[in-house]
């Protein structure tokens, strides 16, 4: 897939955002198709994306479930929904991407700079 | 006959469901300290992969185990006593530390400690190696997991030897299983044998494979000896280390910590009656797909009244006999023969033992109906080469592994028959030759697995086996009376002990804070 090898740096963005990851290459997962258990979590060794300059928030992940009326119904756990984080139907997470190598692996650690 | 008795384990690998739970309790128990940050005594592999440390079964490439020599003696691969005393200040079978992987941790600090800045910090890896901050991780313990990684690489698999193996690269072919891997504590280990200072032994009363901390040099014979790669030399203490099968636990009656945690109760552990007169005879046998049956043959019958009567006259304690009568890894290795030894072509004789696992049937999917063999689906249709399965347990002979799946399959479909069609189906069994008795006690043992039939464990009688005097004020890993851990202190006069190099080089902020409050 595009000359990403096993363990790239690699940014995945679309509509909704970016993060970046290390790319795990398997035979188990098709050509053409990427797969991230629940969302990057930024607090551990993830550099900033290129397209943001950023690193985002925790748990921030390029699909959004989308809401349907029985999330309005509330009062049960397992009806309810958090944006981008939390709802009832997985199947519907899935998304278009589009995944390039990282040019510049950018930690961002320095200060905030405050403008005079 | 020389009777002895060893604690034998049996793993499931058709119920590993690959949690490294039992990798994780072993790491906090026993390699949580200096110098064996990168050991684990025990991890579990995603196969096909090369594992950990890289290539371990390619023995081309590290020379362990045992060779037959032509005049049908065996000696270690890495050379007679001869030639290890000459190589031991440059073994050229040794795996460098890039070959298992530079342990690391995270700055778990830095998230609290970071200054205001434009976006939220992260945490980066640290190699507890050098103290610095890693700029990527490129290799880990169980990196393969779940298959991670290009087909290419992980097919240099030695199991994929006399197999096209091109095809399994592909998605549709995709097969994988997990094979948790620990020290073998074999019958013939090439460890002791390879030792230069006679350090490390197995001991008689229950065939633990132990390293004594005192009498150990340090020159790592054993580690390129061990065809298995699971002793681990500790940089700090300068002194080589091993699974110890949890011996404090097995000597008061309880299963390792490995065993105890796995939540897919997939390890057996019970005790083995052998005869150690056929040792020698049994690893030299010509044929290495001999080795399996030769093995099996050293197991005595614990049943049998005139074995029972030697062994005590042998001075095995009878509670010792007892538990051997109900010893679940008797029955999965020599009497269903569902058990099979990790690599019994390395000559070693090893004591964990393996089910293979059943997989997915292929032509089933492909073809709408099951490939079957009278009633019994066919084994040969299972995703799982079985010849892949062969080339682990049975130096690549089929018929063996063919037969315990067939048992397996039965089991299901005569368990399924009597449960679920209310008929108990008998012909299943006929096909692989077990009465309805043992595939009941079968399915009792393998698949309820309640924890008194999984651990059959006789406490140990040490004062029958060993005079414990000698073993006053001896070295533990890392402590013990005039053990060194290879740390010189910087001072002489009462400066607090601050632990490794390593470990000072990283954040200890918190701790620091305590020592400094006066």
């Amino acid at each position: 897939m595009a000359g990403i090898v096993d363990n790239d740096w690699i940014e995945i963005f679309n509509v909704n955002g970016t993060l970046t990851a290390r790319a795990v290459v398997s035979q188990r997962v098709p050509e053409g198709m990427t797969l991230m258990y629940h969302a990057q979590e930024k607090i551990i060794n993830v550099p900033g994306a290129e397209m943001s300059g950023k690193r985002g928030g925790i748990h921030n992940s390029v699909t959004r479930t989308v809401t349907k009326p029985t999330h309005m119904i509330g009062g049960y756990a397992q009806l309810s929904y958090g944006f981008n984080y939390y709802g009832t139907v997985g199947s519907n997470r899935d998304e278009f991407v589009l995944i390039r190598k990282m040019k510049n692996v950018e930690w961002l650690e320095g200060p905030l700079k405050v403008e005079a | 006959m020389k009777i002895r008795a060893q604690i034998g384990m049996v793993l499931n690998l058709d119920k590993c469901i690959g949690c490294h739970t039992c990798s994780v309790t072993c790491k906090n128990v026993w390699t949580s300290r200096d110098g064996v940050e990168y050991a684990w005594f025990n991890n579990v592999e995603t196969k096909p992969g090369i594992g950990y440390p890289k290539e371990w079964e390619n023995q081309d490439k590290w020379n362990g185990g045992w060779r037959r020599n032509a005049s049908g003696k065996i000696e270690p691969r890495q050379g007679s006593r001869l030639k290890i005393l000459a190589n031991i200040f440059a073994n050229p079978n040794l795996p460098q530390i890039d070959e298992y992987y530079e342990p690391f941790t995270y700055d778990y600090e830095r998230l609290q400690n970071a200054p205001l800045s434009e976006t939220p910090p992260t945490a980066r890896p640290i190699s507890v190696i050098t103290g610095k901050i890693m700029d990527k991780i490129v290799w880990g313990p169980n990196w393969e997991d779940d298959l991670g990684g290009e087909f290419a690489k992980r097919s240099k698999d030695k199991l994929f030897d006399n197999m096209q193996k091109e095809m399994y690269g592909t998605f549709e072919n995709t097969f994988m299983m997990y094979l948790p891997r620990l020290c073998e504590h074999c019958l013939n280990p090439t460890c002791v044998a390879s030792c230069p200072s006679g350090s490390v032994y197995k001991r008689e009363d229950d065939g633990i494979v132990l390293i004594d901390q005192d009498k150990c040099r340090g020159w790592r014979m054993c580690i390129s000896g061990c065809p298995y790669k699971k002793i681990y030399y500790n940089w700090s203490s300068g002194k080589a280390e091993k699974c110890t099968f949890c011996y404090p636990r097995i000597e008061a009656g309880q299963p390792t910590v490995c065993s105890e945690t796995c939540v897919g109760r997939i390890r057996y552990l019970g005790v083995l009656l052998y005869d150690a007169d056929k040792i020698e005879a049994a690893a030299s046998v010509a044929d290495v797909q001999d080795l399996y049956e030769a093995q099996l043959d050293l197991f005595l019958n614990p049943h049998d009244p005139a074995i029972i009567e030697e062994a005590r006259k042998q001075g095995i304690p009878d509670s010792w006999l007892e538990s051997a009568k109900k010893s679940p890894v008797y029955k999965m290795a020599k009497e269903w023969k569902v058990a099979f030894p990790l690599h019994p072509e390395y000559r070693t004789l090893p004591m964990v033992w393996y089910i293979p696992p059943l997989s997915p049937i292929q032509a089933a999917a492909e073809s709408g109906k099951m490939g079957l063999n009278g009633i019994i689906p066919d084994t040969k249709s299972l995703r799982i080469p079985v010849k892949y399965l062969a080339n682990l347990l049975t130096a690549g002979k089929e018929a063996p592994v063919i037969s315990a799946l067939d048992r397996m399959l039965a089991m299901r479909a005569y368990m399924r028959s009597k449960t679920v069609d209310k008929v108990e189906n008998l012909t299943v069994l006929q096909q692989v030759g077990m009465s309805k008795a043992e595939v009941e006690d079968m399915y009792h043992i393998m698949a309820i697995a309640n924890y008194e039939d999984r651990f059959v464990i006789p406490s140990s009688h040490k004062e029958m086996a060993e005079d414990s005097f000698n073993e006053k004020g001896s070295c533990g890993f890392t402590f013990g009376n005039g053990c060194s851990d290879g740390v010189s202190e910087p001072s002489l006069f009462g400066k607090k002990k601050q632990g490794s190099a390593i470990f000072m080089a990283m954040p200890k902020s918190r701790k620091k804070r305590e020592e400094n409050v006066f």
